[in-house]
């Protein structure tokens, strides 16, 4: 059963101590009154130490709040808000650290004071080791108010799950498909060309520089600009992810950096102008057309996990231009359609 | 008060506690106290730059250094180790205090103090310490919990290589927010559970120790006259001196004691007289008779009436025991050693001097029984041969002193009608402090046929020699004659200027006491005045002190614990209306009024001083915390706040920005996005040090007028 709350004696706390304790042998050996009133001062200090420290670390909630998309390997900013919901008493000195499951936390949020009845808000820097699910599982707060003698820990379980997407690398942009697949359509559909399509409502994802601040302004609600994408460019990256039969953790490596990788060509491509999939053994993430927020594929690729090659599916083959990534192989040219 | 401000009057007055409590044993010599509290507080002023060279520190090792080698070679040659030790303690402290840069220096100074407070431990038991100590229990919190926080602040930047890091530490050093009125209003507060803390454990803590001082409490108070022998005048000139030697609580005092008393506490008494010095010839000293906590002086029957006077006597050089006239015994508690009682030690030499052997330099706390002046004639004795030549031997050269004897008692049939003649003539001299020199003659004649003045020393051996030259044993007799009630402790105070000698003279076998000091004496040095209250009330609680404090031992802790037990138990089978009669008195409102009234003014005084300062609050204060790189990111997010509190869209103080963001975008708000695209970027420069480019700053605060565009 995991302990909620404990308590470590510093390095001046032990000091401390050993010094109460040489006060008290004096004490007891001479019978001097005045080396006891010490005594009973220090051991009296060690006491409201104690007490002092739980009421720091009692009435204090936490609240995180989660950046929108996270990446392996790159910092994101988490921020954490404490709140003192002590009707008179400030919290002094508190250290809070956001426990993961399975991966350690270097960074930890440090509050000087909060107020009675108050919140303050801190943030700190973490950066996925991997991409997939992280799970935030707890905070663990201490303090070594008032005096520093000792260090007194409390958990507060509180559960929140974020989504890494796998950790962008340098890509050379994959060439626009010349002689795509061409796309029957009535009208002209949006992408990343020069040509203004039209207006649209913004779209959590959609990039900033794409906003149309003015009408956004007249409108009262946000929109972005839509250009005409480029005729019939269409690009699906297929990604092997079966492990060939007596491949262990260094494979893994390999696949992790080309699920890089291909996350890393599809955001190029799609700033270029070119819809994007990824095409995988157990499955292929929705298609992303050109200017729209490349967050589907990277949440297919978050989850891609290793399938085992004798029992996996076939890969399947894409119908238009396409470019394959295997773990350990350099991409080959976009193979264009045939 | 900024932090660094606070921190600094803190841990100066924490040093300052530490360095007085060195000074009060009185065992650094005036010169290096007078060096060490100018070091201390030029101090005070080394700060800035300075205090942060690299040759500063050096400067200050290496004399510290030269320090020790010269300590060390002054203790060889012989010098006490003792005050080395001190002084190079002290010189230590001021080496902290004028290098402190960190939170580790001023560690080291609290750790200091501390060595400072339990050293004095051993250098004197006096009030003063006890003084020093409670300052130590109001310090000690703020300095202690001040440096931590400042630990704290600046174990967060640990050898950050960005300079602007270390501004941070500065500037939060700089804030006035961290610690204010509250946080030292707070803090002074926890003294009262501190100090109940300290009580506690100072009370029940087992006292089986070995009782015995490794240095002694103190340096002891000289009183001339109870030495082995004393000079003629020696005694009489100290009328000026206040320090308190006895406390005296004599029987039957009643509701309002008078002012003055004329209490008689013997101290010792002189057989020899060589023309010019007393001393004491007889010898034959003897352990006195004990049982349990009794010494006895005679016997007398049970039923025998007998007064009971409570007398303290501080720590003298000279281990006497005071008695009052007609004492038949003594009752002296017993010293706890090793956790068992060990009886005092106390010896009776002849002339009736009882001393005590076993100097705790605690002095004696004692109860005295006396005989009634009845009870004391029944009491007869006899003096042995060679105690009676001593009584009588006269120097050589006082054959005038000797006609002028039987001149004065001419006429008087019994010894006791000659002393009450000579006490008489006596009386008729003038009583006075300003003496002359006799030159070669001796004092006496000089005394007798020509000054016709003196104080009580020559009119005590004039009567004692003049009675020996008639053929009456009589003895020189010094004590305390005074007694200056003290309403604060009820007791009867007997300073050093109350000395005073006198005669017993040997009459129908006993010695009877006659005092031919003429009565002008008493009227010398009586003061009152502000002062004089001032004075009793320190000796009142000096008195406790040393009676709670100083002297609590395994003893007093049983007694105590019979005591609590007897109060509990009487509590427990006090029938329920007494009980409720004695809560309903002890609810009385009357007796709560004025603490109320002050309560509730000290508490009107606090919330409007904070409104005052929350009111005066300025933005400076509000801007001291913000990382110098983060400022930027910092003003642009606030005026992101100030623009959606415009548009009924501010943050609430429940709601983090990011949270607030995401919220903005649920709403659909047309400004969501540029909301999340500034928060997102305040964040990253706030706290993960990301900083905002000129070109990046000016897209943001594009986007900032959006937002301030939405409607």
């Amino acid at each position: 059963m995991r302990r909620t709350r404990g308590l470590r004696v510093t390095r001046e706390g032990r000091l401390f101590v050993l010094v109460t304790l040489g006060v008290g042998a004096a004490a007891v050996n001479t019978g001097n009154n005045l080396l006891y009133l010490v005594l009973g001062l220090m051991l009296s200090l060690i006491v409201l130490s104690g007490v002092l420290s739980d009421l720091v670390l009692s009435g204090v909630r936490v609240r995180r709040a989660l950046p929108s998309r996270a990446f392996a390997r790159t910092p994101c900013v988490i921020e954490l808000a404490l709140a003192n919901d002590k009707r008179w008493l400030p919290s002094f000195s508190i250290e809070v650290e956001d426990q993961a499951e399975g991966e350690p936390t270097d960074r930890r949020c440090y509050f000087l004071k909060v107020g009675a009845r108050a919140e303050q808000v801190a943030a700190y820097r973490r950066a996925p080791a991997r991409r997939g699910t992280l799970v935030l599982a707890r905070f663990r707060l201490s303090t070594r108010y008032p005096f520093g003698l000792f260090e007194k820990w409390r958990i507060i379980e509180d559960r929140a799950e974020l989504l890494v997407y796998p950790g962008l690398v340098p890509v050379l942009a994959p060439e626009a498909p010349s002689g795509g697949e061409i796309v029957e359509r009535a009208a002209p559909r949006p992408g990343h060309g020069t040509e203004f399509a039209g207006l649209r409502e913004y779209r959590h994802g959609d990039e900033a520089r794409a906003i149309h601040w003015r009408r956004s302004a007249a409108l009262g609600r946000m929109v972005v600009r839509e250009r005409e994408r480029e005729a019939g460019s269409r690009l699906a990256i297929t990604l092997d992810e079966a492990r060939p039969a007596g491949e262990g953790a260094a494979w893994e490596e390999q696949l992790e950096e080309a699920i890089s990788r291909a996350a890393s060509l599809a955001e190029r491509a799609l700033q270029r102008g070119t819809a994007v999939e990824v095409i995988a053994r157990s499955g292929s993430s929705p298609l992303v057309l050109a200017g729209s927020p490349p967050d589907p594929v990277f949440r297919f690729l978050a989850r891609l996990a290793a399938v085992d090659a004798a029992t996996a599916p076939p890969l399947p083959v894409p119908r238009g231009a396409s470019v394959a990534v295997v773990p350990g192989v350099r991409e080959a040219p976009v193979r264009e359609a045939s | 008060v900024s932090f660094a401000t606070l921190h600094k009057w803190v841990t100066y007055s924490m040093a300052g506690l530490g360095l007085a409590a060195l000074f009060i044993g009185g065992e650094l010599s005036l010169p290096v106290e007078v060096a060490i509290l100018v070091a201390y507080c030029v101090s005070f002023f080394v700060d800035g730059p300075r205090i942060v060279h690299p040759a500063w520190q050096r400067g200050w090792n290496v004399a510290l250094v030269a320090l020790l080698a010269v300590e060390i070679v002054r203790g060889i040659a012989g010098e006490p180790v003792l005050p080395l030790g001190l002084e190079f303690t002290a010189a230590l402290q001021l080496s902290r205090l004028c290098n402190r840069r960190s939170a580790a220096e001023h560690q080291q100074i609290a750790m200091l103090a501390f060595l400072h407070l339990c050293a004095a431990t051993v250098l004197s038991t006096e009030l003063a310490y006890g003084l020093a100590f409670i300052g130590f229990v109001v310090v000690a919190p703020w300095m202690l919990a001040l440096t931590h926080l400042r630990s704290e602040i600046e174990g967060h930047y640990p050898g950050d290589p960005d300079p602007s890091r270390a501004a941070d530490v500065r500037r939060v050093l700089a804030s006035r927010r961290v610690v204010g009125a509250g946080f030292l209003a707070g803090t002074a507060a926890l003294s009262v559970p501190l100090f109940a803390l300290t009580a506690l454990v100072f009370v029940v803590f087992p006292r089986v120790g070995l009782g015995l001082l490794a240095f002694g409490g103190g340096t002891p108070t000289h009183v001339a006259g109870f030495g082995g022998d004393v000079e003629l005048g020696q005694v009489g000139l100290v009328r000026d001196d206040p320090t308190v030697v006895l406390r005296v609580t004599p029987p039957d005092l009643g509701e309002r004691p008078p002012r003055r008393a004329a209490i008689r506490m013997r101290g010792t008494s002189f057989d020899a007289y060589d023309g010019r010095r007393w001393s004491r010839t007889l010898r034959g000293e003897e352990p006195m008779a004990r049982m349990d906590e009794t010494y006895l002086l005679g016997r007398v029957s049970r039923h025998t009436r007998l007064d009971t006077w409570s007398i303290v006597l501080d720590h003298l050089e000279d281990t006497v025991v005071f008695l009052p006239e007609s004492t038949i015994e003594l009752e002296i508690p017993p010293r706890v050693q090793s956790g068992v009682e060990v009886g005092r030690s106390l010896v009776l030499s002849p002339g009736l001097d009882i001393r005590y052997r076993d100097d705790d330099a605690l002095g004696l706390r004692y109860v005295a029984r006396t005989l009634t002046a009845e009870g004391y004639v029944a009491m007869r004795d006899d003096l042995e041969p060679g105690e009676m030549r001593s009584y009588l031997q006269v120097p050589e050269g006082h054959a005038r002193v000797a006609e002028l004897a039987r001149e004065w008692t001419a006429g008087a049939a019994t010894d006791r009608e000659r002393a009450q003649a000579i006490v008489e003539r006596l009386h008729g001299f003038e009583y006075s402090l300003s003496m002359q020199d006799p030159g070669g003659r001796p004092p006496l004649d000089a005394f007798l046929f020509e000054w016709r003045a003196g104080h009580c020393e020559y009119f005590s051996t004039a009567m004692a020699i003049m009675l020996r030259t008639l053929g009456i044993p009589s003895r020189d007799v010094t004590g305390f004659l005074g007694g200056r009630w003290n309403s604060y402790g009820r007791y009867y105070a007997i300073t050093h200027g109350d000395a005073h000698s006198w005669v017993e003279v040997w009459i129908d076998g006993r010695w009877i006491t006659f005092d031919p000091t003429p009565p002008g004496r008493s009227e010398i040095g009586i003061a009152s005045g502000l002062f004089d209250e001032l004075a009793e009330i320190i000796d009142a609680l000096r008195t406790r002190w040393e009676d709670d404090v100083v002297s609590y031992d395994l003893r007093s802790q049983r007694s105590l614990v019979r005591s609590v037990w007897t109060f509990l138990r009487q509590f427990r089978d006090a029938p329920d209306a007494e009980r409720a009669r004695a809560e309903t008195a002890a609810d009385e409102p009357s007796s709560w009024r004025p603490a109320l009234l002050v309560s509730a003014l000290v508490v009107a005084f606090v919330l409007a001083w904070r409104l005052a300062r929350r009111r005066l609050g300025t933005g400076r204060d509000r801007r001291a915390a913000i990382p110098e790189g983060a400022r930027t990111a910092v003003a642009l997010y606030r005026a992101l706040e100030r623009a959606l509190a415009a548009r009924g869209r501010g943050r609430p103080s429940d709601r983090t920005p990011r949270e607030h963001a995401e919220q903005l975008a649920r709403d659909g708000f047309a400004g969501a996005a540029a909301v999340s695209a500034i928060t997102e970027r305040y964040l990253e420069a706030r706290y993960g040090g990301v900083a905002i480019e000129q070109g990046e700053l000016a897209r943001l605060r594009e986007k900032l007028r959006a937002v301030e565009r939405t409607s």
